[in-house]
Order: structure tokens, then sequence, then C-alpha cells
């Protein structure tokens, strides 16, 4: 009887930085992609995030990986 | 009430499957390249972090930049 962790498709969510409001805070949005190899490296997803927003206007302020992960008991 | 403008870059993937996978990109820098987004596209599929239901990123199919005006004639009264 051991729990098992199966990895399941991730995302990556990108937050970036669309303005300010009147008082000087930033005001961020989040982008989210999904169908993110499990297996994939840290490096890669960071490159791709920073390689997409390049595109953009908008600054990244942050990159997140969310993994999903299966727990079955077997 | 009023006329929003907003701007995105549509970037097209060919998958494995014979099927497409559609990312857009917010507030695109104007005046972008073909060959700018030719390259960032291609960092992607080598870098094949994505896996769709129809496989991998196989190649480019698609780019556009896409501007949608909208002038909003009606808001609901405050409650």
């Amino acid at each position: 009887m051991a729990v098992v962790s199966t990895p399941l498709n991730s995302t990556l969510v990108v937050a970036y930085q669309t303005g300010e409001t009147s008082v000087g805070a930033p005001i961020t949005r989040q982008k989210s992609l999904s169908d993110v190899r499990a297996n994939a490296t840290e490096q890669a997803l960071y490159d791709a995030a920073q390689a997409l927003f390049s595109l953009s206007q908008y600054p990244v302020i942050d990159v997140l990986y969310r993994k999903n992960f299966e727990l079955t008991n077997e | 009430m009023a006329i929003t403008n907003n701007r995105v870059l549509r970037l097209t993937f060919t998958t494995a499957g014979g099927k497409t996978l559609a990312v857009t990109v917010p507030n695109p820098k104007t005046g972008l390249l073909q060959a700018e987004v030719m390259a960032v596209m291609n960092t992607i599929i080598t870098s094949d972090i994505f896996l769709t239901s129809s496989g991998a990123l196989t190649g480019i199919r698609d780019i556009k930049v896409v501007d949608t005006t909208t002038d909003d004639l009606y808001d609901p009264p405050e409650a």
C-alpha cells in the first residue's frame, strides 16, 4: 500500500504587467498555456515564456509552472 | 461606454496529429517582422515543451496580428 504519483499535463503561467493604477501599483494579468509536457525542463519553459513575450510590449513579471500529479494507491 | 481597442498576435502551430494549436500574445510590438516571429515560433517548436492531445508541435501554420475595436453602446444601470 503505497501512494504513487503520476505526472499529468502541466500548465505554464506567465504574469505580465499591463499598466499602473493611478497610485502607481502595477496592474498584472496572467496568461496560461496548458498542454505542457510533464517532463519539460524548467529552463526550456522559462526560455519559451521569455521568447513569447519578447513579441509583446508588456513586461513579464513572473513565470509560474503549475505541475499536476495524480495520486493513486497501489 | 467607450470605444476600446485590443490587439493580439495569434500564433498557430501544426501538431503531429494534423491539428493546430493557437497561442495568443497580448499587445504585440508594432512593426513586428515575419522573421522575428518565425524565430520565436521555431524556438518553441524545438524546445518541445507542448504535448497536445494530437501530439507535439511540428511546424508553423499561421501568424496574424488581430486588431479588435469594440464600441460599447450600453452599460447596465448601476444597482
